[in-house]
């Protein structure tokens, strides 16, 4: 299982801006932003950093990266191998706590943080590896988005929306029986009202 | 007008949330079955497939929630398949 942690570069933030919040805290395949040159120049003229977010995976091919982030958005990014991740430091600690099994049902995972490493870590645990090629494609699309436009916006989203596929896959028995009725009901149309409860008798039920 | 109903496994899934959750899961419901649960808050990318009509909107103040259901036009169904809420 993949564990990532992320670690804010203090030495890189001698002054918090408030508005350029390093909330993007993962990502497990090398990318653009992770291996480009065009990405060394830019740390290398990027005075005006005034936070840096490292990412650690420990996937097979993968390596910490370090993503600068200034006033407006991110300024650029470069891997290095030779940080490790701080299993004293909160975010850390957090992840590892996060993306262990559930210890009553070892088929059930725990709710994932919601960052990168530890969604990855539910799906490639639990779902088909289409489900996880998806997830790293679009991932890797929206962090270069992001780093293309300096605007963490569709990354944040990005991350949010399979957040919630990861938490579905917690429980992969669960998740494919899921797929597997909505695809009987597209094909077959609705159960039959006998299988079926309105939103009426729900609301008088819950007294909504 | 559509009316909603939920299958046997989304009956279950409404009892998780808060009752928070829940009253942000019918508000959103209240207001999709007015306007139309095929349009209601779709977001320019999301795809249009006229034979499915499955959709997966987010609800609650800070979009913790994600109900998926599936839309019946000729019936006037919408099939409460399955509710997450991330939430307090």
């Amino acid at each position: 299982m993949d564990v990532a942690a992320a670690d804010r570069g203090a030495a890189e933030r001698p002054e918090r801006d408030s508005n350029a919040r390093p909330t993007a805290q993962g990502h497990n395949r090398p990318s653009a932003v992770h291996t480009s040159d065009p990405a060394r120049p830019r740390e290398a003229e990027q005075p005006k950093a005034v936070t840096s977010l490292t990412i650690f995976n420990h996937g097979p091919g993968t390596f910490p990266v370090r993503v600068f982030l200034a006033r407006g958005g991110i300024v650029g990014g470069r891997a290095d191998a030779g940080l490790q991740p701080d299993p004293l430091d909160p975010l850390t600690r957090r992840e590892l706590l996060m993306t262990s099994s559930h210890a009553s049902n070892p088929q059930v995972m725990a709710r994932p943080a919601c960052t990168p490493a530890a969604i990855r870590a539910v799906l490639a645990a639990n779902a088909d590896p289409e489900v996880l090629r998806r997830y790293d494609g679009e991932l890797d699309a929206a962090f270069e988005q992001a780093r293309e436009h300096d605007d963490l916006a569709p990354l944040l989203e990005t991350v949010r929306r399979w957040w919630f596929e990861a938490d579905a896959w917690r429980d992969p028995d669960a998740q494919r029986e899921f797929l597997a009725r909505v695809e009987r009901y597209q094909r077959d149309g609705p159960p039959p009202p006998s299988e079926r409860i309105s939103w009426q008798e729900i609301r008088a039920k819950y007294g909504l | 007008m559509y009316r909603w109903d939920f299958d046997d496994p989304a009956r279950r899934h409404f009892a998780t949330p808060s009752s928070a959750g829940q009253e942000e899961l019918a508000a959103f419901m209240n207001a999709a079955v007015l306007v139309d649960p095929i349009e209601y808050q779709r977001h320019p990318g999301e795809p249009t497939d006229a034979t499915k009509f499955l959709r997966t909107p987010h609800f609650g103040r800070h979009h913790e929630g994600l109900v998926t259901f599936l839309v019946y036009p000729p019936d006037d169904l919408v099939l409460v398949v399955q509710i997450q809420w991330l939430g307090e």
